[in-house]
């Protein structure tokens, strides 16, 4: 959906709670540069920041500091609503505690983002049936989420998170509250997004996550300790970057900020 | 139209899902709206009423009376009769005044009109039963008839003498009874009886009053102009007394009954929806946690602040919309049973207007609103992560010093006290609806404490006795409602505080005091100001027949007793809430 060559680029990204001596630093300096495509997992002990930083890449939360791009469109100072209607087309998430809307079924639930980005419904049925077949579970389309099992759950929380093709999915932690079996689908789900050239981030605890993606960092007091390219290295113009990103996004790399 | 399907499936399930709340605030704000749609509408059936009347009875414009019998004074209404502004007349024919009218062992006090016994031009009493008048035979107006329970082939003995009832009517002549007779002044609450000159004849005697009626139809509607046209010719003459009553103070007349049920009644609706919205809000916040946290999983997915402000608003409205029209069916089928208060009239359909139902529906809207506005806002401008987790809780006010000082008291009191200063606007309503009970028990409190009332009142007080009474138990109920819901929304609101309380020590009996306890500060506010309210709208309704206040000790029980009733309803939710085990509460927070 964007021929820009990073989905995400972050430049001393900082987000902070509390004032002086209650200071606490979840994000700090973080620099990245999340290639288009690419499949990058984040790993870390619990509390060193990991779903901040994915808050802060999705929008859900507002840094405290640093720069932030999706898409090559800078994205840091937007207010809440700008946030809101980025998020639409450009961000899918994918939550631990799946976060569906309760009172909706399967299927409504997965129309979700394309009504609230302006689909017609007819089209927003279309298209959610077609991501309930792609994720296996067409038959449980009509159930309330609580009908569901978790990982029947999280599958439907997947279709939501692609109902409007977008350029990033960020997925929290998504096999934290899986059976195995279930934890496979989910697993076989993102290797198949991975397979599409769909752009993931992915917080996990997880080995058998962090081992489908392209890329590991390690995060420790919220910062990046370690970046490992699995597959996929860096090449072309890319390669210049390496690991953690240098440079100015917007300026030298010549995207439309 | 994607949107806005979006936002009516979410409106749809919103409601399903609480559909006690969707169905508590359409019954709150319809019995709100709808006492105030009767009250409002009430004037209009007696005035329908009496245009009914008086197209189907020909009515007069104005009655002239004569104090006497005496051939002057015919000379005089004659001569009226004959100014060119007069288009129709009846008599003059003669009238007893005072006479004594015995029925099914009642006495009464009539007037007695001798009229022809084929109907006149001009005030022509419309039969409702029976026929007009024969020799021998009397009719008797409507209104009086039915407080006699006369029916036709009935027997009545008037000033001594029996005739049967051939007839029920009515006119407009007269205003309705009580308050009908010919007598001009406010003292006059006789019937009316119609016999034939011929059989009125033998009765008259001095005190009784015999004198001359006389009804006239104007060509100009401006009775009051001819009025002071005709009276100096009529008072150059010293023999002549003569009396004018135009249809105008007749029609008040009637209108008067209802008067005060009217004032009863739109002021209870505005006080019935100030102690609604205290239970309304407190239901409303119960519902928080939930709405926030679809709130944060609809903004994950892309909803502005907006959309979400706009779906909690608009399922209020459409709440309100739906109570309103509830309120307003309601108070047409009330009025059509409570809006005749006489028989004297014939009854009108009276539609309710655009009059009626913009305010109606501006209460409503404003009750939705106030219930409303203020979660739609908070849940809006919550963070999206932390709307997510659905614990994001509002500012907690935490008045200076309150925690150091309450820390002293016993348990139960320092519980009750830091729960009742946790929210400001929940004690502030919970104050506004105590206040409104209270207002309403001090006015029946004051009805209570006047002097007898005179049987001249008695018709329009027992209106507006039944009126008030009618608010006073719909105020009570709401305020009962109120005290479960403050207290259930209170223990919800403040669960884990009281958990960790529990956890540390407190006994569910301590927690249960604390719940009881928190408010009781606002509801003694309430019925302090209540109470001086109360007695001032008791005097703005009624105002110059107030002419005693009810006891202090009086005010001071009842007050008490609100405060009290308060308590006692606040236990059952607070008593269930303290026995849930602390556990899965305390473990909710970590999860």
């Amino acid at each position: 959906m964007n021929a820009a060559p990073f989905a995400i680029q972050a430049r001393s990204l900082r987000r902070e709670h509390g004032e002086q001596q209650t200071l606490v630093r979840a994000v700090d300096e973080i620099d990245l540069d999340v290639p288009t495509g690419q499949t990058l997992a984040v790993t870390g002990p619990s509390g060193c920041g990991k779903s901040t930083l994915l808050h802060l890449l999705g929008g859900l939360e507002r840094p405290t500091g640093g720069a932030l791009w999706l898409a090559g469109r800078r994205v840091d100072g937007l207010s809440e609503r700008a946030l809101a209607r980025l998020r639409r087309r450009t961000v899918g998430f994918v939550f631990q505690a799946f976060h569906l809307v309760e009172e909706l079924s399967a299927r409504q639930n997965v129309e979700l983002p394309a009504l609230l980005a302006g689909a017609s419904p007819r089209a927003a049925r279309h298209r959610a049936g077609e991501l309930l077949d792609r994720v296996g579970l067409t038959h449980r389309s009509r159930h309330l989420p609580a009908a569901l099992s978790g990982g029947e759950r999280q599958r439907v929380a997947i279709a939501r998170a692609l109902a409007n093709a977008p350029l990033v999915v960020l997925a929290d932690e998504p096999t934290g509250n899986l059976d195995s079996a279930a934890a496979r689908d989910v697993l076989r789900l993102f290797e198949e997004l991975r397979q599409d050239g769909q752009t993931l981030v992915i917080v996990t605890h997880d080995d058998r996550v962090a081992a489908t993606a392209d890329r590991l960092v390690s995060m420790r007091d919220g910062a990046f300790v370690d970046d490992v390219w699995l597959a996929g290295a860096p090449a072309g113009p890319l390669a210049a970057l390496g690991g953690l990103a240098t440079g100015t996004p917007g300026g030298p790399t010549g995207l439309d900020g | 139209m994607g949107r806005l399907l979006l936002v009516g499936r979410l409106i749809r399930t919103d409601l399903r899902h609480w559909p006690l709340l969707a169905v508590l605030f359409v019954v709150v704000v319809g019995v709100a709206t709808g006492t105030l749609a009767v009250g409002m509408t009430l004037g209009d059936t007696t005035r329908a009423d009496y245009a009914a009347t008086r197209a189907a009875t020909n009515g007069p414009d104005l009655m002239v009376l004569t104090a006497d019998q005496l051939p002057a004074e015919r000379t005089a209404l004659r001569s009226v009769a004959r100014r060119p502004e007069v288009t129709g007349q009846v008599g003059p024919y003669r009238l007893l005044r005072g006479a004594t009218l015995a029925a099914h062992g009642h006495r009464m006090t009539a007037t007695v009109e001798g009229r022809g016994t084929a109907p006149s031009a001009v005030d022509r009493p419309l039969v409702t039963a029976g026929r007009w008048l024969r020799p021998g035979g009397a009719v008797v107006e409507r209104g009086f008839a039915t407080a006699l329970h006369l029916r036709v082939g009935d027997r009545i003995t008037l000033a001594g003498r029996t005739f049967p009832v051939v007839g029920i009517a009515v006119t407009t002549a007269t205003g309705v009874y009580p308050g009908a007779g010919l007598d001009v002044g406010p003292n006059d609450y006789a019937g009316l009886v119609w016999l034939t000159d011929a059989d009125l004849r033998p009765l008259s005697r001095p005190e009784l009053r015999p004198g001359y009626a006389m009804g006239l139809t104007l060509a100009d509607p401006d009775v009051k102009a001819f009025q002071n046209a005709i009276r100096p010719s009529l008072r150059a003459n010293p023999d002549v007394r003569i009396n004018t009553r135009g249809r105008i103070t007749t029609e008040d007349a009637s209108n008067r009954l209802l008067a005060d049920s009217e004032s009863v009644l739109q002021i209870g609706g505005w006080l019935l929806a100030v102690a609604g919205l205290a239970g309304l809000v407190g239901l409303a916040t119960l519902r928080t946690d939930q709405q926030l946290r679809r709130a944060g999983r609809l903004k994950a997915t892309g909803a502005t602040p907006g959309l979400i402000g706009t779906v909690l608003l608009a399922q209020y409205l459409l709440l309100a919309l739906a109570a309103a029209a509830a309120g307003l069916l309601a108070a047409r089928l009330a009025v059509s049973t409570i809006g005749h208060p006489s028989e004297s009239l014939l009854r009108a359909p009276v539609p309710i207007g655009p009059g009626t139902a913009v305010p109606v529906c501006a209460l409503a809207l404003l009750v939705a609103l106030l219930t409303s506005a203020g979660p739609a806002i908070r849940v809006a401008r919550t963070p999206t992560v932390t709307a997510m987790a659905g614990t994001a809780g509002r500012e907690l006010t935490h008045p200076a010093g309150l925690t150091g000082v309450v820390g002293a008291l016993p348990v139960p009191l320092m519980l009750g006290l830091r729960l009742a200063a946790r929210r400001l606007r929940r004690a502030v309503l919970t104050a506004a609806g105590i206040a409104a009970v209270a207002a309403v028990i001090a006015g029946m409190l004051c009805w209570h404490a006047q002097p007898a009332a005179s049987a001249a009142l008695t018709t329009r007080t027992e209106h507006t006795y039944q009126a008030l009474l009618a608010i006073t138990g719909a105020l009570v109920a709401l305020a009962a409602l109120d005290a479960v819901v403050v207290v259930w929304s209170t223990a919800l609101d403040a669960r884990r505080t009281l958990a960790v309380a529990r956890a540390f020590g407190a006994t569910p009996g301590q927690v249960t005091a604390g719940l009881v306890l928190a408010p009781l500060p606002a509801a003694a506010v309430g019925a302090a100001v209540g109470m001086p309210i109360g007695l001032g709208l008791y005097w703005l309704v009624s105002g110059a027949r107030m002419v005693a206040t009810p006891p202090t000790w009086w005010l001071l029980a009842a007050g008490a007793a609100i405060v009290a009733g308060v308590a006692a309803l606040g236990a059952i939710p607070a008593r269930l809430d303290a026995r849930r085990p602390v556990a899965p509460i305390l473990d909710a927070e970590t999860r």
